[in-house]
């Protein structure tokens, strides 16, 4: 008896699932009325801050774009609004391919990425597998570029870049002030790890010693026996890439332990914008991403800000949001390049894509990897500065003096 | 004997066997690969948790040591028939060394217990492999849905024949008897330690198995994402909202959490997740004998004109 | 000194533990409802302290106050709508109903606050964050002090309140055997209603504490789990043991440094904690009689 109410409940509802699943198909020789992105986003669950960012900012993108009547699209001769779908994918991985698969389905043209590695990663295959360009933003992780995919694009700075961003940050100290020993705290992550070997290399290339490495997961709460290996190796800078929370609790811990490295860089964490707000002064002299900052002097920067806090008055302008706007612009310049308005024209056209966007100037190279500007920026007395720039004068970097003394 | 319920089941089948032939939808496959999943997931844990009583929060170990197992084994070259058996194997080799011992525990000792050895798993896989697995080039360029549609239904298929012969069977009712009343059941001569340990390998297997085919699935995946504790509590939920300790609950759970779920996060934006939750609690509230039960509870709704209560939900213990 | 310094965070975290789980041990272990949202609701509280100091300057310690009751309200209304349906139904019906509401309203919790505060982090930074008391070489921090003194307070406290007080005796007797009780004349419905608002408001003291710390929306579960260990290991049904069990698992993971990295300290803990139910099936001090 129960069998059959199952399986009777069980035929109704796959049948209703097929129906609903089933997109018609018809051919398109006319010029379609939208041009299909798509992406899957986090826009619940532990990514959702960044992922509302993300989501946020490609919206801004959207409407700048459309409000000109979309793009200039080459094979119909025509500007063609674009249409964003976004959806949620709850923080899981599992549920990114599916979204994306529905993406797919609804004949998007391209893809556009989200923000969290772990969703990420498994979205960039997906892109590969349905040969369906993708735009990433905010993924650092060089590996997942490694792999030969033709169809994925990441204007972003990579883990490489960052190591390297922070060793320019400490060059451009005075020889007589510089911090020479590295505390490295290495986050068990593919991209904690990549951090890692680019920080021990680059260190012997550029004349600096990682005297204390010591390891930590997401989890991890109480970081009291790293800093104290740090302190009493005497090394006056710290590297890591925290998670948000353990960067805020990591600087409190130090402060609680008195130690205070001269430079400290967590590159993850403190650029979120509001971690002044809620650490106060003790936040001042962090150094961070710099990827993005509101303003930061490229073209565009003060129309997206503007409208972002038009749009989206209660947010904070967090760095996920000009990364988002930049892939946007990315994306839709490849586009309108495109002689085709399909996948693999498009894909073709990132190839070659050489754009001025909000953050700067993108190309990519053979993997995909973008070549943007390596910026890395600072908490300086409330404000957060960039202090390493390839395009700009940066400000100079603060040395953080000892606790006692600030 | 032919009756109406196996004639429907076996069209069903036959139906869901040609779906990757009718439809070419990578979104379509896509979903029915993760329904087979839940089923099989749920419908393992049930077997321990709903028949034999025991309640295991750390299915997320077993099913993901099997994951773990088969993706080693296949990415390395190893046949994809024989990754995926190592995978169920390597989940009841983990039931043997943990499961046995924990099986001492009893109710919410056992509960958390089985919850501390996944949480173990999960930070451990975390840290000896913090990267992603990715697919050999070869492998990713002959990717295709259609196989693995057909092996996540084989193994589910596999699991419902195997769990409804044992639920059905003396050692069904040995598992049931232990669940009810241990005590009782000791007193009457039942071995019940031999039950538990026989639902604790059935259950074990089948996530291993469930494990071993989302090893398969994904192109690219963290290592340690089929340990997250999500795998832990999902099954139990499903298990528990579609009819604990029946044979169909698991598959009622899964068909509407997994579509329900679904159909939410595309057409409700960011409060997708709320409304789920409410509508969640509001189904436990009004109907506390689960999917299964529905039917019985609407009947009694409409004959007695009020909400289900206590006579409701005390008179079935399940 | 290091060994002292690492003592006394195991100290420090082990109290935090506590408070967390003291909740959990008085609805889930006395009260027999698997609650998974205790977590969450002090994720709540600790928004709530989070607020009271960003608008208002109150130091989370004195903001209890507010956040104390506010909970309690909560505790009763959840009970009153979620919860009071299966005060009658056998421990394992129990046990599947509340697990299942308690799941729902996680979901409804984490993104009630997601939509209305943002998932981004928060954390409180008073005037007195990073400030410690220096005894020698030790820096004992000043926050992880009041930890301490608020987790000694609320456990034995809540102890002294369910051994002491008639209210409290009775929920023992409503827990041991419903009927019996009722027949004694004590209004069940109503004590069970309180005590559940109070092992919920219980999770704001727990809530000043995360606050800081840090806070998301998504917070509650992570503490939730740590919690559902600290119950077990101490034994269900016990109060006091959820100090000394704190401070164990603390103390455990604190001086584990020494065997393994950080990145292990909590397997630690867990291995610890599932030795200890191998010798100790019922907890450390559970009763013998199981369940």
């Amino acid at each position: 008896m129960k069998a059959k109410k199952c399986a009777v409940f069980a035929v109704i509802t796959l049948v209703a699932f097929l129906l609903f699943s089933v997109t018609p198909l018809f051919a398109q020789s006319a010029a379609p009325k939208t041009i299909k992105i798509g992406a899957s986003i986090a826009l619940t669950g532990s990514f959702a801050a960044g992922g509302n960012d993300v989501a946020n900012g490609y919206k801004v993108a959207l409407k700048h774009i459309n409000d000109e009547g979309g793009i200039m699209v080459k094979e119909f001769n025509r500007k063609i609004p674009i249409e964003l779908v976004i959806y949620d994918d709850e923080s899981d991985p599992s549920k990114t391919v599916t979204r994306l698969e529905k993406l797919n389905g609804d004949k998007v043209v391209a893809y556009l990425g989200e923000f969290g590695s772990d969703m990420n990663i498994a979205g960039l295959a997906i892109a590969e597998k349905n040969k369906i360009p993708w735009v990433g933003v905010t993924i650092s992780v060089e590996n997942a570029f490694n792999q030969g995919f033709k169809y994925t694009f990441a204007p972003n700075m990579f883990s490489y870049m960052e190591v390297a961003a922070f060793y320019n940050a400490l060059d451009s100290i005075p020889k007589d002030q510089r911090p020479k020993k590295i505390a490295n705290f290495e986050l068990q992550v593919d991209w904690g790890k990549e951090c890692s070997k680019y920080l021990n290399q680059y260190a012997k290339e550029r004349g600096y010693t990682v005297a204390v490495e010591q390891k930590y997961a997401p989890d991890t709460k109480d970081f009291s026996s790293l800093i104290l290996a740090a302190k009493s190796a005497g090394c006056d800078a710290a590297f890591s890439v925290p998670t948000p929370p353990q960067s805020m609790a990591l600087i409190k811990q130090m402060k609680e332990l008195d130690y205070a490295p001269k430079a400290t860089c967590f590159i993850r964490g403190p650029d979120l914008s509001n971690y002044w707000d809620v650490m106060g002064k003790d936040a001042n002299y962090i150094m961070c991403a710099g990827e993005w900052t509101a303003d930061m002097p490229y073209p565009g920067n003060k129309k997206l800000v503007a409208d972002y806090k038009a749009m989206f008055p209660n947010r904070l302008l967090g760095m996920p949001v000009g990364n988002g706007y930049s892939a946007f612009q990315v994306l839709a310049d490849a586009i309108a390049k495109a002689p085709k308005l399909d996948r693999e024209s498009i894909r073709q056209a990132l190839t070659t894509v050489d754009v001025m966007t909000v953050k700067g100037r993108v190309t990519f190279d053979k993997r995909g990897i973008g070549n943007v500007p390596w910026v890395l920026a600072q908490w300086q007395n409330g404000k957060m500065e960039i202090v390493t720039a390839p395009d700009f004068k940066p400000a100079p970097v603060l040395l953080a003096p000892p606790w006692t003394k600030r | 004997m032919i009756t109406r319920a196996k004639i429907i089941s076996v069209v069903l089948l036959l139906g869901l066997g040609a779906v990757p032939l009718a439809s070419g939808n990578e979104y379509v496959l896509n979903m029915c690969c993760m329904l087979f999943l839940y089923i099989t997931l749920s419908q393992s844990w049930n077997i321990l948790g709903g028949y034999a009583g025991q309640v295991n929060v750390g299915q997320a170990a077993f099913f993901g040591v099997g994951a773990l197992a088969t993706r080693l084994l296949w990415t390395a070259g190893v046949p994809l028939y024989v990754s995926i058996g190592a995978g169920g194997l390597a989940s009841v080799l983990l039931a043997v060394i943990i499961g046995l011992p924990a099986l001492r525990l009893k109710g919410h000792y056992f509960a958390i217990g089985t919850l501390a050895v996944a949480w173990i798993a999960r930070i451990t896989v975390g840290n000896v492999l913090p990267g992603i697995s990715f697919l050999p080039t070869r492998q990713m360029a002959t990717y295709s849905l259609v196989p693995r549609y057909y092996i996540f239904f084989a193994v589910m298929m596999g699991a419902l024949l195997t769990i409804y012969f044992v639920v059905n069977s003396r050692t069904g009712l040995g598992m049931e008897a232990t669940r009810d009343d241990e005590d009782a059941a000791q007193t009457a001569g039942v071995d019940i330690f031999k039950y538990k340990v026989i639902a604790f390998l059935i259950s074990s297997f089948f996530a291993g198995l469930a494990g071993a085919c989302f090893g398969y699935f994904h192109a690219s995946y963290y290592w340690h994402l089929p340990f997250s504790l999500m795998w832990c509590f999902e099954p139990i939920l499903i298990v528990f909202i579609g009819g604990v300790g029946t044979f169909a609950g698991p598959i009622a759970g899964s068909v509407c959490y997994v579509l329900l779920k679904e159909a939410f996060a595309l057409t409700l934006g960011e409060m997708n997740v709320l409304i789920f939750g409410i509508v969640f609690i509001l189904t436990i509230l009004f109907f506390p004998k689960g999917i299964i039960g529905l039917p019985s509870t609407l009947r009694e709704f409409f004959r007695k004109g009020r909400r289900p209560t206590l006579a409701a939900g005390a008179a079935d213990d399940r | 000194m290091e060994f002292a310094q690492f003592l006394t965070y195991g100290i420090i975290n082990g109290s935090i533990y506590g408070l967390v789980a003291i909740g959990l041990a008085l609805i889930m272990g006395i009260m027999g409802i698997f609650n998974i949202a205790q977590g969450s609701l002090a994720m709540i509280a600790a928004y709530g302290s989070f607020f009271l100091f960003r608008y208002a300057g109150l130091d989370p310690f004195l903001s209890l106050v507010f956040t104390i009751p506010a909970l309690f309200v909560i505790g009763i209304f959840s009970y009153r709508t979620m919860f009071s349906f299966m005060s009658r139904f056998s421990p394992h019906q129990k046990l599947r109903n509340s697990l299942l509401v308690s799941f729902g309203l996680v979901l409804i919790l984490e993104n009630a606050a997601t939509i209305l505060w943002t998932a981004n982090e928060r954390t409180v930074t008073v005037s007195y964050s990073g400030k410690v008391l220096a005894l020698g070489a030790l820096r004992v921090p000043y926050i992880g002090l009041g930890a301490v003194a608020l987790a000694v307070l609320v456990i034995f406290g809540l102890h002294l309140f369910l051994t002491r007080t008639t209210f409290g005796k009775s929920i023992w007797a409503i827990a041991q055997d419903e009927d019996s009780a009722a027949l004694m004349g004590i209004n069940v419905q109503r004590r069970t209603l309180i005590a559940f608002g109070l092992g919920v408001a219980l999770a704001a003291v727990a809530g000043a504490i995360i606050s800081l710390h840090t806070v998301s929306p998504t917070v509650g579960l992570d503490w939730t789990n740590k919690a559902l260990i600290l119950v077990v290991l101490a034994g269900v049904g016990s109060i006091n043991g959820i100090f000394f069990s704190g401070l164990l698992l603390g103390l455990v993971e604190a001086l584990s440094v020494y065997l393994v990295g950080v990145h292990y300290t909590g397997v630690v803990g867990l291995v610890i904690f599932l030795l200890v139910l191998m010798f100790r099936p019922q907890g450390l001090f559970g009763k013998k009689a199981g369940v």
